[in-house]
């Protein structure tokens, strides 16, 4: 019943040592999978949906103080 | 040497049982520990097998002017707990108020602590800031967890704080079932949302953390090879990692 929670951490830790090893530049990870399930989730949920668009406006008003 | 303060997102989030959890899970990778109550339910003692007629705390030893720290006792070597003690509502709102009026007084102790265990674990209670205060922020405690549960309550009070986030405060996901549609959705939303913030191992839902309490023991001791143990035992790890990598990024600062 119980399946380990996903980490992304290591993940991410992976792509980190191969863009290492292959001596690639910086880039950004988009992980379009995911992207899509959270979409797919938020749409299940209105609530989760409503919480979430709370939470994006919150995170862009603290970018754009960040920015000012 | 160091703290850590875990607060529940909301009441019932299982922060007490987590607390006990951790504290064994640090204290078996050969750590010494101090788990403390602030909680005024008392409950942390549940784990630990003390005698349930005590009355003994720290709380209560400062309402009754006695000596807080003649309060701990030794569950194992090197494994200690200091109770909140059994107090009244009227009395724990009075040392609430002495609490705020004083911040002081708990961040001299916490160091006073520190110095004599490799961890101190706090147990923060709900809805009692100066009970809380000296322990989160810039100058609380070296880890700053909260507790969630995958619901869309703990979801709800974290979207809708209308603050940041104290800098450096992780979530411990508890309890997390992800045979609940919903929960695996909420999860999926959260490890988009809160990437940075999450701690990288959830606990999952075991009863073994409540069979655990109703043998007045921490998971770890009452069931070792449970998932919930297991997941514990990790996090502890974690714990250590994250201090060992500060103190790291302290020398190189140095």
């Amino acid at each position: 019943m119980n399946t380990p929670l996903p980490i992304r951490a290591t993940r991410e830790d992976d792509i980190a040592n191969l863009r290492q090893s292959l001596q690639l530049p910086q880039f950004n990870y988009v992980d379009f999978s995911a992207h899509r399930e959270r979409e797919e989730a938020l749409q299940r949920w209105p609530l989760l949906r409503e919480l979430d668009r709370i939470e994006a406006a919150g995170r862009a008003a603290a970018a754009e103080r960040v920015g000012a | 040497m160091s703290s850590l303060a875990l607060h529940g997102v909301r009441g019932g989030a299982g922060t007490s049982s987590l607390l006990a959890g951790l504290g064994y899970a640090l204290h078996q990778l050969g750590q010494r520990v101090l788990l403390v109550d602030l909680c005024p339910e008392n409950l942390l003692r549940l784990h630990f097998n003390l005698d349930l007629a005590l009355e003994a705390g720290w709380a209560r030893a400062d309402l009754d002017q006695r000596p807080w720290h003649e309060a701990a006792y030794r569950v194992l070597p090197n494994l200690h707990l200091l109770p909140y003690g059994r107090v009244s509502p009227g009395e724990y709102r009075s040392l609430e108020q002495r609490l705020a009026q004083a911040p002081e007084r708990w961040a001299q102790r916490r160091q006073n602590l520190e110095e004599r265990f490799d961890w101190v674990l706090f147990d923060l209670p709900q809805r009692l800031p100066g009970h809380v205060r000296p322990f989160l922020g810039h100058d609380g405690c070296r880890l700053q967890l909260r507790t969630v549960n995958v619901d869309p309550a703990c979801y709800a009070l974290l979207a809708l704080r209308g603050d940041e986030p104290p800098h450096g405060e992780r979530l411990l996901v508890n309890r997390y079932d992800p045979a609940h549609p919903l929960e695996r959705d909420l999860m999926q939303v959260w490890l988009d949302r809160y990437e940075d913030r999450l701690v990288p191992q959830a606990v999952h839902e075991d009863t073994a953390m409540r069979e655990a309490m109703a043998h007045q023991m921490p998971v770890g001791h009452h069931a070792p090879h449970s998932l919930a143990a297991k997941e514990l035992a990790s996090v502890a790890t974690w714990c250590l990692a994250q201090v060992a990598r500060r103190g790291r990024g302290a020398e190189v600062q140095a």
